[in-house]
C-alpha cells in the first residue's frame, strides 16, 4: 500500500456516526417549499404572457438577422407561453425534438422594469414548441448594457440543455473560460429588439454542470463591452 | 407516497452518509457538515423530477461542493495555516481517534481550494478533469494545487521501495514543516 492509498483510506474512514443523521422527511419538505417557489413564479410569467396588447406588438417587430433563426410557427398550446418575436434554433437535436430559445412576456409589479424573459423549449415532429425552463433579469432593468438572465448548461425534464442567456447591447462576440480554454458562444439577436442578443454554448464546449468564468462580450471592433449581471442561475 | 418520492428516499438513505462524510472533510466542522448535506439534498429534491434520471449523486456533490464553497467565499473567513499538527505514533490505543483529529486538523493547514481538491480528488475520486470542472479551474491548476496539497500533508504519491518490508503499514507522515 502506497502513502497515497493510505491518505485515501483514512479519509474515507471519517466515521459518520459522529456526524449526526439527516431527516429526509425535513429535507423533503424543505424541497417541496422550493417547488412551490418555482411553480408560482412560473405562473407569474405564463399570466404575464397573457398581456395581449404589448404581446402582439412585440411579435409582429422585426425579423432575425441570422438563419438559426425561423418564425414562432404552429403549436403554441394552451400550456405553453407564447414566444415574443421569433424563435432562435439552438442546433441542438435531441430525441425530444430541436432545442429552442424565445423570450416571453414578463408583467410582474414585483419586477417593474423587467418584461421578459428567455425560455428554452423543443421543437418536436408535430411544430409544437415546448416550455422547459425559463430564466430572467430580476434586479434593475432587462435591458441594461450588459449580461442578463443567464442559465448553466442543466438537465431538465430529462434533455440536457446548454448554457444561455441574453446580452443586451452591440455584442459581436460572447466567450467564455472554461478549463483554461476560451470557448465562443452561438448568437442569435431577437427580433423584437436587435440590441438583444441571445446566446448559448454547445454542450461540447460547456457541458452538463460546467461552471465556465469570465463571461465577455466584445463588439466588432474586438472592443469588451459592460458586463453587467454575469451570474448563471443553476438547475 | 409519489413514486418518485420513494425513489428519493431511497437515494437519500444511500447517499447521505457519504454527503456528510465529504461535508465534514471540507468543512472540519460537524454542524457545518450536517447544514451542507442536508442544503445538498434539499436541492437534490426541489430538482428530482429532472435528475432522478441522470446522475443525482452527482448533482447533490455539485450542490454540496457549491454550498460550501461559496461559504468560503464571504467576507469573513478563516485562514489557513502553515503548522501541520503533529501525526499520531502508530500503534497507539487511540491511534483511530487521533488519526481522525490530525485528518481534519491536517485538512485544516490546507487553503479552501487546496481543501476542495484533496477531497474531490481523492475522497470523491474524481478525475482531475471532473475536479477542473467542478471548481470551475484549470486541469493544470488541479494538478498543480493536488500536488502541494499532498506535499503539504506529507503524502508520497510514489509507491514504496520495497512495501514487504515496511514496519508500519500507515506511512503517512505529519511532522510540522
Amino acid at each position: 500500500m502506497t502513502d497515497l492509498d493510505t491518505f485515501r483510506s483514512i479519509l474515507r474512514a471519517t466515521p459518520a456516526q459522529d456526524l449526526g443523521n439527516l431527516d429526509i422527511g425535513q429535507i423533503m419538505t424543505k424541497g417541496s417549499r422550493i417547488r412551490r417557489r418555482r411553480r408560482a413564479l412560473g405562473g407569474a410569467t405564463i399570466a404575464g404572457v397573457l398581456a395581449a396588447a404589448l404581446l402582439i406588438a412585440a411579435v409582429g417587430v422585426g425579423r432575425f438577422s441570422r438563419p438559426a433563426v425561423e418564425p414562432a410557427g404552429p403549436g403554441t398550446g394552451p400550456n405553453h407561453p407564447t414566444p415574443v418575436g421569433s424563435v432562435i434554433s439552438t442546433g441542438i437535436r435531441d430525441s425530444a425534438g430541436d432545442i429552442m430559445l424565445y423570450a416571453v412576456r414578463i408583467d410582474d409589479s414585483r419586477l417593474p422594469d423587467i418584461h421578459f424573459g428567455l425560455m428554452a423549449g423543443h421543437r418536436g415532429s408535430t411544430g409544437q414548441l415546448s416550455a422547459d425552463v425559463e430564466t430572467n433579469e430580476t434586479s434593475g432593468s432587462d435591458r441594461s448594457p450588459g449580461f442578463h438572465a443567464g442559465y448553466g448548461a442543466s438537465p431538465i425534464n430529462h434533455h440536457d440543455f446548454p448554457e444561455f442567456g441574453y446580452y443586451a447591447g452591440p455584442a459581436a462576440k460572447i466567450t467564455a473560460t472554461l478549463g483554461g480554454k476560451r470557448v465562443q458562444a452561438h448568437q442569435g439577436t431577437w427580433s423584437a429588439d436587435p440590441q438583444i442578443v441571445v446566446f448559448w454554448f454547445s454542450l461540447t464546449d460547456v457541458p452538463v454542470g460546467a461552471q465556465p468564468a469570465d463571461l465577455s462580450a466584445f463588439d466588432t471592433n474586438g472592443h469588451q463591452l459592460p458586463t453587467g449581471n454575469t451570474n448563471v442561475n443553476r438547475g | 407516497m409519489a413514486r418518485g418520492d420513494d425513489e428519493f428516499v431511497e437515494f437519500a438513505r444511500a447517499s447521505s452518509t457519504r454527503l456528510l462524510r465529504a461535508a465534514y472533510l471540507l468543512t472540519g466542522d460537524r454542524y457545518a457538515a450536517e447544514d451542507a448535506a442536508q442544503t445538498a439534498l434539499v436541492r437534490t429534491y426541489a430538482a428530482w423530477s429532472r435528475v432522478r434520471r441522470h446522475d443525482a449523486y452527482a448533482y447533490a456533490r455539485t450542490v454540496l461542493v457549491n454550498h460550501v464553497t461559496d461559504g468560503w467565499r464571504r467576507p469573513l473567513r478563516e485562514r489557513a495555516t502553515n503548522e501541520l499538527p503533529q501525526r499520531p505514533a502508530p500503534g497507539d490505543v487511540a491511534e483511530e481517534v487521533a488519526q481522525r483529529r490530525w485528518l481534519v486538523d491536517a485538512l485544516g493547514s490546507l487553503t479552501h481550494r487546496e481543501r476542495a481538491v484533496i477531497v474531490l480528488r481523492h475522497f470523491f475520486d474524481l478525475t482531475e478533469v471532473e475536479v477542473a470542472s467542478e471548481l470551475n479551474i484549470s486541469v493544470g491548476t488541479v494538478k498543480s494545487t493536488n500536488s502541494r496539497a499532498l506535499g503539504k500533508l506529507r503524502v508520497s504519491t510514489d509507491p514504496p521501495a520495497d512495501a514487504s518490508k515496511t514496519d508500519h503499514p500507515i506511512a503517512l507522515r505529519g511532522a510540522r514543516q
